[in-house]
This record gives C-alpha cells, structure tokens and sequence, in this order.
C-alpha cells in the first residue's frame, strides 16, 4: 500500500463521523450526507498529496462539501421532504422537528450560509471564502433565510420572533 | 433564547444524530467506477455507501503492491486465540468487549444488551430508538453520547439509563468511563471530565491539548496525519512517554507502549519509546488495551509479537469485510455473527 493511500485512509477514518454530521446540516438527509461526503472524499484523493501539504484537508473537503451540495441542489433539485426519509428528530421533539422541517425547506444556498455560519461557526469572510460568493451575498442569504425561518415559525406556531 | 441560539442549538443536536459509516468503501467503489468511465468510455454505476455498526472495513482481494500478510488460514485466530471466537445471533451486533465473556450488543429493533458467549444468553441493558454513535463501556456501566447529552445505564439487570449532562462543544471524539466521572476529548482540546451524579465539568489536570487515547492515557494527536506526537501522558499519575519516531516514521499514533505509523513504502509498528520497530501490513491506528492492532485481515497483538488471522465475509466483488467495535471484530456468515473478543485473549 503506497503510504499516500495509508495516510488518506487514516484521515478518512478519523475525520468520517464529523464529515458526515456536516453533511447532515447540509443536506438534510443521512442518505445524501454519505453520498455527499463520499463525493468530496473522492476529489481529496485525486489532491491528497497536493492537499496534505497545506495541513487542512479537511477545511478543503468542508470547503468542496458545501459547493457540491449548492450545485446538486441546482441540478438535480433533489430535496427530500417527503416522509419516507428517515428523520434525525424523534415524535417527541415537536419544537425541534419545526425548526428542521423549515431548514430542509430553504433553498440549499441559504441552508449552507446558515450552517456556516451557526453550525460551524465561521464568519461572513469565511463563508464568502468556502462558498465562492461575496460577503453581501452571503449577508444578504443569511437575511433572507432568518426571515423566512421567523416568518414561517411566526405563521405556525405564534410563539417565535 | 433568540431564534439564531434555537437554530445553531438544532444543529448541533441534528448533527450529533448523524450515524457514523464507514464511506471509505464507497469512496474506493466510486474511485474504481471513476477508472472504470475513464477507460471504457462509458457510465458505470456508483456504488452506495456500505451501512455498518462501528468500523466497517473492506480490504481487496488481490491488490498489487500492498505489503505481503500472513498467508490466509496459516495462523487462524480459532486455532492461536480459540476461546476468544463465537458466534453469536444474526440478529444482534458487538459493539464493544466487556470481559473474557460478555459483549455489550446491538439487538434490533432497538435495545442494548449483554451478551454472554459462555451461557449463548443476553440480558437487556436499555432500549433506545437507536443505536449509540459514540460509545464506551467498563464491567459496570454503558456510556454514550445522544441528543446533545451524555447517557449512563449500568450493565446490572434493572439499571435505569440516565442522562448526565450536557456534552459542550460540536467535536467531541473520544469518551471514557473514568470511576464515577465521565471523561472526554476532542481535538487539541484537552480532556474533560464531569461527575456520573451531575455536578460540574471541569478539565482534567495536564490535559491541555491532548487527546484520550485509552484513559488515564492521552496524546498530543497532531491534526495532520502525517506528524508525529511527541508525547503520551498518564492523567492520573502524570507519568509522561516522550514519543521517539524511529527513522523515516511519519504519522505516529501511540498508546504508551506501542505506536502505529508509515516509512516510505511501509506500515510501521513501533514502541513508542522508540526502541523496537516493524514493517506490518496495514495496520494503522491506536492499540486496543495497548497491544491489540488490526487491519488487512488480521490482528497483531504487539505485546507477544503475535499475528493472527481471520476469515471475514466474502462480497460478491471478491473483497473481504468486516467491522470492528471497542476490542470486538465481527462478521456475519450463514449461521449468524463470527466475533473475536479481544478481552478474552490471555495475557503472554
């Protein structure tokens, strides 16, 4: 095994678990999140040794993570909303269940400025940077998708701001 | 709390819901796939993720260029370790050793429970809408993280589960039973360690920076995978192993006996003090109990310097696969799961 291929591996078995709940925010689905990461994945290895020597794969397969997911979105137009997915939130999290049901429902840029920016916490000129997009572009997303999440939880529940 | 708390809170919580694959067998189907469009000309299907409980593995049947291993069969872990092998009930997974006997197990639709390879018996633990993603175990209590929360249940009959606490922060990747604390890490965060009754969390004494490795023990894992730590650390008593690479080795991963790593064209498996070390096939990753190492088809136990080998399930394509949880490697075959339990094999 040419040690290239033991060093991919080692980072992919390392890095999966986290690849994959990032892919869950991003897709909605843990279907699409396997296939998502396996994609970006698949473009780390053909750079792997180019990559490596930057220190950051996994910043670069974030990074490739967030655009493939944008540009599948635009493709194929394949978000599951239909009950046959297996969801993440249980009966029993009704409030939790609202919140999620209105983010798989925003458009897939919208969604990923939000994860972006709440799940992995970067800032506006990181999310520019990852997403390949101006900063008033990624403002004006993150505006339109809180209102959208606030209106339409204003007009279910009565109770959010 | 704002909307922007609620939101970032329900990703945090959907996120840790995520169930942990294996995609490298999906990541070489789509590679040879890739090969195979390029040479024909032509579509080829992509392969779908493979599902598993833990580590999923697959390992080719013929690979040119990968390291000789033992011959198959030559060193059978039935006839080297034949008190650590059985098999159990198609219908449940291992997830992790408890003793020489019990395995903690996954039965479906939903429960945890023990199973005793001496009795061929389970008793149930916990029911739960799914399994744990991240898990650890001792002889009395389960750990697992699930809705943002740590869980413990006792492995006694009747214990109840209950939740501890809060899990701070997004990256947590390594757990323990430490006593009665909990302890945790993720990287280059240090280890911290909140009480199983509740009370505060608190980080451990000169864990700044490290990572568990097996607890008391803990590392100071680099995130590039291709540096060397450069120690390993007893939280309980402070006794520190300075990490010396052996020439050429990159990717060091240590408990505090034994080390994993690559020089040039080879895996290598070392002390961590730097004064033995061999070419192995394919063996990567920290030690199990500080002495188990597998990969490829076989597990090395570097404390006696033995390697043993096992059969695994044979797929269609040819590649043989099997999985792997907290000191168990499992397979399903006909008359259900074959299972090697690590906490069964006999000191040297």
């Amino acid at each position: 095994m040419r040690p290239w291929k033991v060093e991919f591996e080692e980072f992919v078995r390392a890095r999966s678990h986290a690849l994959l709940r990032y892919g869950l925010v991003l897709t909605g689905n843990a279907d699409d999140a396997a296939d998502l990461v396996q994609e970006a994945l698949l473009k780390l290895s053909s750079s792997w040794r180019r990559v490596r020597n930057k220190d950051d794969p996994e910043g670069y397969v974030r990074t490739i993570m967030a655009r493939q997911h944008v540009s599948w979105w635009r493709r194929r137009r394949r978000e599951h909303l239909t009950a046959d997915i297996p969801s993440p939130v249980h009966d029993d999290e009704p409030e939790l269940g609202e919140i999620w049901q209105r983010l798989r429902a925003l458009p897939a840029r919208q969604r990923a400025v939000l994860v972006l920016r709440y799940y992995e916490d970067l800032a506006d000129e990181e999310i520019a940077a990852r997403l390949g997009i101006s900063q008033a572009t990624v403002r004006s997303q993150v505006s339109r998708a809180l209102a959208t999440l606030r209106v339409r939880a204003d007009a279910l529940t009565g109770r959010w701001r | 709390m704002t909307t922007e708390e609620r939101l970032a809170q329900a990703l945090r919580t959907i996120a840790d819901r995520a169930e942990n694959r294996d995609v490298l067998p999906g990541v070489m189907a789509k590679q040879r796939s890739l090969v195979r469009r390029r040479a024909k000309g032509a579509l080829a299907a992509v392969c779908a993720a493979t599902l598993g409980w833990g580590m999923l593995v697959a390992w080719p049947a013929a690979a040119p260029g990968v390291m000789d291993t033992v011959e198959p069969r030559r060193n059978a872990v039935e006839r080297v370790w034949p008190q650590a092998v059985f098999t159990m009930p198609g219908h449940s997974r291992p997830l992790a050793a408890i003793s020489a006997t019990e395995v903690l197990v996954w039965a479906e639709p939903g429960a945890l429970k023990v199973y005793d390879s001496r009795s061929k018996r389970s008793r149930l633990v916990a029911t739960l809408g799914q399994a744990p993603q991240q898990l650890a175990v001792d002889r009395e209590r389960v750990l697992w993280i699930a809705d943002g929360h740590f869980w413990v249940v006792p492995l006694r009959p009747g214990g109840q589960a209950r939740k501890v606490g809060p899990t701070l922060g997004k990256n947590i990747d390594r757990i323990a039973l430490a006593g009665q604390d909990v302890v945790w890490s993720a990287p280059l965060d240090g280890v911290w360690r909140m009480g199983i009754d509740g009370g505060t969390l608190e980080r451990v004494a000169r864990s700044k920076g490290l990572q568990l490795v097996e607890w008391p023990w803990a590392t100071d894992e680099p995130l590039d995978v291709r540096t060397n730590p450069t120690r390993v650390v007893n939280l309980q008593t402070g006794r520190t192993i300075e990490v010396r690479p052996a020439a050429g080795v990159e990717g060091l991963r240590c408990g505090p006996t034994w080390c994993t790593g690559t020089r040039g064209e080879h895996a290598i498996v070392q002390r961590s003090d730097g004064g033995w070390n061999q070419v192995h096939r394919g063996l990567r990753g920290y030690p199990y109990r500080d002495r188990f190492l597998t990969g490829s088809g076989e597990i090395y136990d570097a404390r006696s310097n033995t390697t043993v080998s096992f059969e695994g399930a044979k797929l269609p394509s040819g590649e043989t696969q099997w999985s792997t949880g907290g000191g168990v490697i499992f397979w399903t075959q006909a008359d259900g799961v074959r299972v090697v339990n690590l906490a069964a094999v006999p000191q040297p």
